[in-house]
Parts: structure tokens; sequence; C-alpha cells
């Protein structure tokens, strides 16, 4: 049979697709089985304190996208996505996202940590529990980092253990938040 | 010019495979579970001396500044542990940093010959290569003498997913 250049608009269109089902694929290969235990709803009455130790209450972010993050100033690949979630706050707190950190460190070390390195997104401190209250939210593992999503109306839009992959959380997002 | 057209489509195509399935970090049921990606197993050199050896999985390391060893009873180790050198590299965050690979062997010399046994009660930390941590684990190994002082920890590496539920 005779080639054409449509065959290799084909090739390159294949190329497309695949690499669109790939990225999706990624969103949500690394999804662990979901905990049930804990619902938006239960999350918003969670109160957590902040490095300053001010208890601050999930519920006051209630009706926007909630962006939890689990972290520790010892976890490098925590640190090394860290200004990816920077860049998120940044781009996305106006739209209605809350990044929110959650650390397994003591207050001091966060403290430190985050004027060093200008993280401005919220960063909650509970070294005792922080691994605990992630496993309850799906991290059965309790590995670091972990992240979860989760919509206003509670549908949860991702949950990864592991980096976040460039671009992984900018697709959720711009497909979950008013344009 | 027909077959650089066959060609092309057969680059685009494998291209969009590789681009389908590169670069994505293991799923989670995939990870080790931490004992068996850190194996531990620890021998009597001499009555006095404990060598502990971590036989670390494939895409996996570990830090040098998180190894912590005691001894129950409180026979208590003496002098500092003796670690051999590790891949050193300067981390953006962390400074200066030194990890091992594939296996570490440290000797710890005690403060008093171990007697009717020892438990070494060793914590570590490390990390994959696919972007996560695990938490500090603590692991006991018993020694006693007429056992020729060595014992290791038991079983084939099992994934995470054993542990999770489905």
């Amino acid at each position: 049979m005779k080639a054409s250049p449509l065959w290799a608009l084909g090739g390159v269109l294949v190329l497309l697709v695949a690499a669109g089902i790939g990225v999706d694929r990624y969103a949500s290969r690394n999804a662990p089985p979901l905990d049930e235990s804990i619902s938006l709803p239960a999350l918003l009455s969670t109160a957590i304190p902040d490095a300053a130790g001010r208890k601050q209450s999930f519920g006051q972010w209630q009706g926007k996208v909630l962006v939890v993050n689990f972290w520790a100033t010892w976890c490098a690949p925590c640190i090394e996505e860290m200004p990816i979630l920077e860049r998120i706050h940044q781009q996305y707190a106006a739209k209605g996202v809350e990044v929110v950190g959650i650390s397994a460190d003591s207050a001091d070390k966060v403290k430190i940590f985050a004027s060093q390195h200008s993280i401005t997104y919220s960063l909650l401190v509970d070294p005792e529990g922080a691994i605990d209250f992630s496993r309850r939210l799906g991290n059965r593992p309790g590995l670091l980092p972990y992240t979860v999503v989760f919509a206003p109306d509670g549908t949860r839009l991702l949950s990864q253990i592991g980096t976040v992959v460039p671009g992984q959380l900018e697709m959720i997002l711009q497909r979950n938040v008013p344009k | 010019m027909n077959r650089f057209w066959y060609i092309l489509c057969g680059v685009g195509l494998a291209a969009g495979i590789a681009v389908a399935s590169a670069g994505a970090p293991a799923p989670a049921d995939e990870l080790l579970e931490p004992d068996a990606a850190f194996r531990i197993s620890a021998r009597l050199i001499d009555p006095g001396t404990i060598a502990v050896t971590y036989d670390i999985a494939d895409g996996y390391y570990m830090y040098r500044d998180k190894f912590r060893f005691r001894t129950e009873p409180g026979t208590a180790t003496g002098a500092q542990p003796q670690f051999p050198a590790g891949i050193v590299k300067d981390d953006p965050n962390f400074g200066r940093v030194e990890t091992y690979r594939q296996t570490v062997s440290i000797r710890i010399p005690l403060s008093a010959p171990i007697g009717e046994g020892v438990t070494l009660v060793a914590t570590s930390q490390g990390c994959a290569d696919v972007g996560v941590c695990y938490l500090p684990i603590t692991s006991r190994v018993t020694l006693k003498p007429e056992s020729g002082g060595t014992s290791s920890a038991e079983g084939q590496p099992k994934p995470l997913s054993s542990i999770l539920k489905r």
C-alpha cells in the first residue's frame, strides 16, 4: 500500500493521544485505595496549630478547593515539590484554591524552614499526629510526601503518595476552579 | 519516500507509548515495605563489636546522619559507630548529605562484652528514588553467642500492596 502524509499525521495524532492518556493515567495511577474514614466534612471540622501555635480550623476554608500536603523538613522529595505548591498557591489562591501544608516536624523547625524558603501558603504543625492523620486521609503506608485534593463538594480529586508531577496538579485545578 | 512516511508513523507511535509510560513514579502498591527496602542483619565480630548490615533495595537509599544505635540491656555502645564512606553530595536544601545504596555495614563497639546476649535497637531513615521517604524505622536484632552471634530479618521482600486494603 502506498503511504501518504496522512499516515504521518496519524502517527502524530497517536503521539498526542498517547501523551494525553499517559498524563491522565499518571494522575490516577499513583492513587492509593481511598480511605473513607475521613471525608471532607470531617476534615473541615479538624483544627491543627500553625507554626506560631495558633489553632487553624479547616472549616475556614470551606467552599474552596483544598490541596492538603503532608511533609517534613527532613524529607528531600517533600522539599523538592514545595516550589510547585507555592506556585499553585500564588496562581490559584484568588480562584478559590487553598494550599495547606501539614508537617510532621516541630513548630520551630517549620518556622525556620518557611522563612528560609519563602513559603507563603498555610503551614500547620502536628509532629505527633500528622502521619496518622495522613493515613486516615488515604496514605496507608505512611510515606511522605502525601497530597490529597478535595473539591468544595467533597469530591476527592487527587490522592498522591510521592511528589506531585509538574503539570498534574495544574490540570486538576484547571478543571475544577472557575475560569 | 514511502519508507520515510512509514518510519515517521512508527516513530510517532513509539514516542507516544514512551511518553505515556515514562517518568511515572512507582504506584504506591509497588513500593516495598520498609523492612524489605532496608533489610537489616547483624553479627558479632567479637564479644565487644557488632557489625550491622543493611541490604538496600535497588532504587532506595539511606541517610548516614539518621542512623542511631543502642543496645538492650543497657550495655550501651562504646566508641562511636564506624561508618564506611558513602555517596556525598551537596544538597541545595540540606547541604552536605551522605547516603548509602545497595549495602552498608556499620561497626558498633560495645562498652562491655555481650555476655548471654544483647538486642541491638537500630533506628534509620531512607527514601526511594521515585520520590518518597519513609518515616524513621526502628529495628530490633537479637544476638546470642551460642548462635554464632548472627541474626537477621526473615522473609522475602513484599510490596506495600500486602498492607493496603483492596
